[in-house]
């Protein structure tokens, strides 16, 4: 028995295809495909993350990748990914800050390192990874393009080269929003 | 906001950042002008971004880099040369150490990976217990330090390349592959023993030098096995970069991890290295985590390229899912290792005339004797077919006991040998047939310590030493029957040819780098009469005999402090100095033709054999030495057989442990267990406190002697001497700034001082041409005591140079012979407590009435405790309290099996911790068989080794 049931490669090839050609629909079916073996591969990874290990969540999401996509498959399926990936990794780390909240007494709470995206367990941040989630909601509803940067940056751990072919935009505007993103965070959360 | 005004202050913002900060606040002021909402909405914006991080709870959000350091650049007291790698930790430099003259790698740690102060100290504190680790094959780490609020360590800088990159695609041939990991075996069995796992072994951790030595690296990343009380919940960072193929699956699953777990990374790894291919790839991580918890092992090896069998077997054994079923010790794998080493089928021998492919055969040959420990097993003497590798030349392990077997000697027709063993727990003479694995303990009625056998030429007697019934010089027959002591006294005997004398040394040798400070005399004894002979006044230790009989070949020290062979004639005459240089020349032996003198020295960096030319009619060298390479480590006790086609010798391996144990000086007991705090194979001896109790100085005792500070949990090594001289007896002085030491760094050994840092060398003594030894200091740190080779102690002032000094000389000890060398002074600057000889007795001398006080018979070393009255001394390998009133002595420490150092053990100056050096010597004897005449008039047939890869030391 495998250890991870896997996505039908198949399916999700045809899905990154049509996503390609515009079709939202697609990728909108993507994302909870990937939520769930980014979250298989995760919790592998974060068990031993007990251990002193760090969650590399750009590995994870190549991994995972690589699994669901083959070897094979273009820059722009990859870009595509890429772009799905950012947000389900930005709902698997919200979850599990959610349930490190929860349990809190309990202790062996996660830490990020934000900009690096890696996971470890020493620290307790989770409350503030739930408050950039929750922020990055409101950013979203004025500038989707930011909160997209954001997530692909922050919960994904991609560079500015990798974010800018994932949302089809230049590195520069990357960084400017990045920049304004960062800033905006900044004062939304300190406001509350 | 509506999407319009959004998009506005985004423009704003994205042009004000393009401008110089001191620009945007004008720029946004100037461009809102009409709009002071999404002026200050931009505004704010800008002084987020601009902000200290720290004070924002997204603080790191931004990416903290690591500085990026300049070509002389320097960081601390290193000098940056160029960057050299870049990995999960931070970026790794070469750099200069500029207060040690050394090429040191030097890691400078990512800020972010500090990030906290908690995980910062964990971080130090877990590369400090690596830094506790020194072994050969073990990449050191010199230092661990922070300059302008950037953390770093400095390592040992090895040439080389990681293992990874070394493996060929279709993998290593199986030869070099257990080369490669008996040294891996070699390096966890040292980490594992101090208690540290790597965790993180993979052939990209493992480097190979060119000359074919492994040395395992990122042993800062490891983690201790948890302590009692150690904070579970701090971790220290670790990237999964990629591949999981060497983690375990104990390791996959998160939980609790010890070093069987790098019994699994191992296996994996040495799978690898045999294959180049990694034995649970499927491909992707995920797949492969799942094929490391889940599938067959052996079913993956079996679909895998073929392996040898006890290669293979080991590989699984390593890969067991269950910890419990691995190899429990890497010492355990190490000799599996070896043994399935020594199955491999050498290659067979070079047809005529192919040069070219005998050069590699050669070298193959060799890879597999450096490789294995030299186990070329002993089956090849056992079994008739036994190949008669290169050059006809044959090594043999003849013993494999674990413990010391030392001093073979060889029967004239080569066909039994007799060796000095410790299997049955005192010293006891062995006698074993070649060929037979089978060991007869020849004195095993005796409870005394029998030790250096000697063969008598017609095979039929067995000369040693015995400590039995006041000790001497004993014989018995081959059979262990009809004992009989012919010497009162004496070590190391040798027959002459004609079997009618024995000569011996009045000081016992094992290995020549710890002498007396008396000199030795060399005696023989007629064995029939038992009438005795001096031979020669002067120092000489283990006698042998030319084939003629005229001449007596040995060694002795110089008034350089140069261990050097002489010869001279057995009827009497001046000796003749037959080696000249700063080696440890020792342990001669004639080849049974008279045409060489064979002998240990470290000339070639190892200790290791070498034979001088000699014309025996005159006892005087006819050219200049060449080595004679042989499988082992540290190569001692040569024994030949009559026709010159064997040779017998040990190899011995020494590790150094300093351990501290807890005592109570009011209740005059230790308390509880002693604690090791470092373990090294460069050896680990003679400890000093600072006199804050905080630091540990020690010397290293194995190849090289260096001196080294630590803190006194073990942790912080720092290595203070570097270069070729020798370096000992470290003191720190009474007010923590100065250690004294004796060095050869000006010729001949000399007292002097360093720095704590080993950075301000200054030179005490200059008596060039005398042995001075052993540098004492007053309680008040004014004066000094130190020790001249066969005569005495002297004092002299500290504070003046030494062309103004008048050293004084103490009043020899009565009776002849009798040397007192100072060790200790009391707190109260009243008396100098020392030890005769070598270790003939604790005796205190009074600096008021000028007088000697004999207060043991035995022992040496003694150390005051703070109230004046009580030593602590060393005495067989123990540590025993002496009230120095009562003359009555109590044993406090021992450390059984295994033996205290000589020069050995410290005590705290709260008189609350004593630590002490212990220095367990692991030996086999091993047999050269040559097919050719017993000759060996053709230097190659010896020297077909290239290179003597062992001294990796």
């Amino acid at each position: 028995m495998g250890l991870v049931e896997m996505a039908k490669p198949g399916e999700v090839t045809a899905l990154l295809a049509e996503a390609g050609q515009g079709n939202s629909d697609a990728l909108a079916k993507l994302v909870p495909l990937l939520y769930q073996e980014l979250k298989r591969l995760a919790a592998h990874f974060l068990r031993d993350e007990r251990q002193g290990h760090t969650l590399q969540t750009t590995a994870l999401v190549n991994e995972a990748y690589v699994r669901l996509a083959g070897q094979k498959a273009d820059w722009q399926n990859r870009a595509h990914f890429m772009a799905v990936a950012g947000q389900a990794m930005r709902r698997i780390l919200v979850d599990y800050a959610r349930q490190r909240v929860a349990e809190k007494r309990g202790g062996g709470e996660i830490a990020l390192n934000l900009d690096r995206c890696e996971i470890s367990s020493e620290i307790g941040q989770s409350e503030e990874l739930l408050a950039v989630d929750e922020a990055l909601s409101r950013l979203a509803a004025l500038d989707v393009q930011q909160a997209r940067v954001v997530e692909m940056r922050y919960f994904c751990g991609m560079t500015v080269e990798e974010t800018a072919q994932a949302l089809a935009i230049s590195p520069r505007t990357v960084k400017r929003e990045w920049a304004m993103a960062k800033a905006w965070l900044r004062l939304e959360i300190r406001g509350r | 906001m509506t999407p319009e005004r959004w998009a506005r202050l985004k423009d704003v913002f994205g042009a004000a950042l393009e401008l110089p900060e001191e620009a945007r606040r004008d720029f946004v002021q100037r461009t809102f002008a009409s709009d002071p909402t999404l002026c200050e909405q931009a505004q704010r914006l800008l002084e987020a971004e601009g902000e200290p991080l720290e004070n924002a709870v997204l603080g790191a959000l931004a990416r903290k880099e690591i500085p990026d350091l300049a070509r002389g650049e320097t960081l601390g007291p290193y000098r940056v040369e160029a960057k050299i790698g870049q990995g999960g930790m931070g970026v790794v430099y070469r750099a200069w150490d500029t207060r040690l003259d050394r090429r040191v790698a030097l890691k400078v740690l990512r800020p972010d990976q500090l990030g906290d102060s908690v995980r910062r100290q964990y971080l130090v504190r877990e590369a400090r217990a690596a830094s506790s680790l020194v072994h050969p094959n073990i990449v050191a780490v010199h230092d661990i330090g922070s300059d302008r609020d950037i953390d770093f360590i400095a390592m040992e800088h090895v040439e080389g390349r990681p293992l990874n990159e070394v493996i060929p695609p279709t993998g290593l041939p199986p030869r070099q592959a257990v080369a490669y990991a008996v040294q891996i075996a070699a390096a966890l069995a040292c980490a594992h023993a101090a208690g540290v796992v790597h965790r993180d072994l993979k052939p990209a951790n493992i480097m190979v030098t060119r000359e074919g030595i492994v040395k395992l690296l990122d042993f800062g990343l490891a983690r201790k096995t948890p302590a009692a009380g150690s904070p579970g919940a701090v971790t220290v960072r670790h990237e999964i970069a990629g591949t999981p193929q060497y983690m375990s699956p104990e390791q996959i699953r998160g939980e609790p991890l010890d070093y069987r777990s790098d019994m699994f990374a191992f296996g994996a790894a040495l799978y690898r290295m045999l294959t180049g291919r990694d034995l649970f790839d499927r491909g992707s991580a995920m797949d492969s985590i799942g094929a490391i918890l889940n599938a067959d092992a052996a079913e993956l090896c079996h679909d895998g390229p073929a392996l040898p069998d006890a290669l293979k077997r080991i590989v699984l054994h390593c890969v067991e899912k269950a910890p419990a079923d691995r190899f429990q010790s890497a010492q355990d794998l190490g000799f599996a290792l070896e043994a399935a080493g020594a199955q491999l089928i050498p290659p067979p021998p070079a047809g005529p005339g192919s040069r070219l492919r005998r050069y590699g055969v050669l070298l193959a040959t060799a890879a597999l004797c450096l490789a294995l420990g030299m186990m070329l097993a002993y089956s090849y003497f056992a079994s008739r077919r036994a190949p008669r590798s290169v050059e006809g030349t044959v090594f043999a392990r003849i013993t494999d006991d674990p413990g010391a077997e030392l001093f073979p000697s060889l029967s004239a027709d080569g066909a039994t040998v007799v060796y000095a063993g410790k299997a049955a727990g005192n010293w006891d003479i062995y006698l074993q047939q070649v060929g037979s694995a089978e060991a007869i303990d020849l004195t095993k009625d005796s409870s005394a310590d029998d030790t250096q056998p000697a063969f008598s030429p017609n095979g039929r007697y067995i000369a040693f030493h015995s400590d039995r019934d006041g000790g001497g010089i004993f014989i018995m027959g081959r059979d262990g029957a009809g004992v009989r002591r012919i010497a009162d006294a004496g070590y190391n005997p040798a027959w002459s040819p004609d079997g009618a004398t024995i000569a011996y040394a009045e000081e016992s040798i094992t290995r020549p780098e710890d002498r007396s400070a008396r000199v030795s005399r060399l005696w023989t004894v007629d064995v029939s009469t038992g009438r005795k002979r001096l031979l020669s006044q002067d120092d000489g230790v283990q006698p042998q005999w030319s084939p003629s009989g005229q001449y007596l070949a040995y060694w002795a020290i110089d008034r350089d402090g140069n261990r050097a062979l002489w010869t001279v004639r057995a009827s009497g005459g001046p000796p003749v100095r037959i080696t000249r240089d700063s080696f440890l020349d020792w342990d001669p032996v004639w080849s049974p033709d008279g045409a060489w003198l064979y002998y240990c020295s470290n000339r070639g960096g190892g200790m290791a054999i070498w034979r001088m030319p000699m014309k025996e009619s005159t006892g005087e060298p006819r050219g200049e030495p060449a080595p004679v390479r042989t499988p082992g480590d540290y190569r001692a006790h040569l024994s030949f057989s009559r026709d010159g086609r064997r040779m017998a010798y040990a190899s011995l391996t020494t590790t150094g442990r300093l351990s501290a144990v807890l005592f109570d000086p009011e209740r005059e007991v230790v308390v509880g267990e002693p604690k090791q705090i470092l373990q090294s194979a460069k050896g680990a001896s003679r400890p000093s406190l600072s006199p804050d109790g905080k630091w540990l100085a020690y010397n290293s005792t194995e190849q090289e002697e260096h001196l080294f500070v630590m803190r006194a949990d073990g942790s912080g090594v720092r290595q203070l001497t570097s270069g070729n001289q020798r370096n000992r007896g470290p003191r720190w002085s009474p007010d923590g700034q100065r250690i004294a030491f004796f060095s050869t760094r000006s010729g001949a050994w000399e007292v002097w001082t360093t720095d704590p840092e080993g950075a301000d060398f200054h030179q005490v003594t200059n008596l060039g041409g005398y042995n001075v030894a052993w540098p004492v200091w007053s309680a008040d740190g004014r004066r000094m005591a130190y020790t001249l080779f066969g005569l005495n102690t002297f004092l002299i002032d500290i504070g003046k140079p030494w062309s103004a000094q008048t050293p004084e000389k103490l009043p020899p000890f009565p009776g002849a012979g009798q040397v007192f060398s100072g060790w200790n002074w009391s707190p109260d600057g009243r008396m100098l407590a020392g030890f005769l000889n070598r270790d003939d007795g604790v005796v205190t001398y009074s600096l008021d009435s000028r007088t000697f006080r004999k207060l043991t018979d035995h022992g040496s070393d003694p150390a005051w405790l703070s109230d004046n009255r009580r030593l602590l001394f060393l005495n067989n390998g123990k540590i025993l309290l002496l009230d120095s009133v009562s003359g009555t002595s109590k044993e406090l420490v021992s450390a059984m099996p295994e033996e205290i150092a000589r020069r050995g053990f410290a005590v705290s100056p709260d008189n609350r911790r004593i630590y002490f050096a212990v220095s367990a010597t692991e030996s086999d004897v091993w047999m050269a068989e040559w097919d050719g005449p017993p000759g060996l008039s053709s230097s190659s047939r010896l020297n077909f080794n290239s290179g003597d890869g062992i001294s990796t030391r």
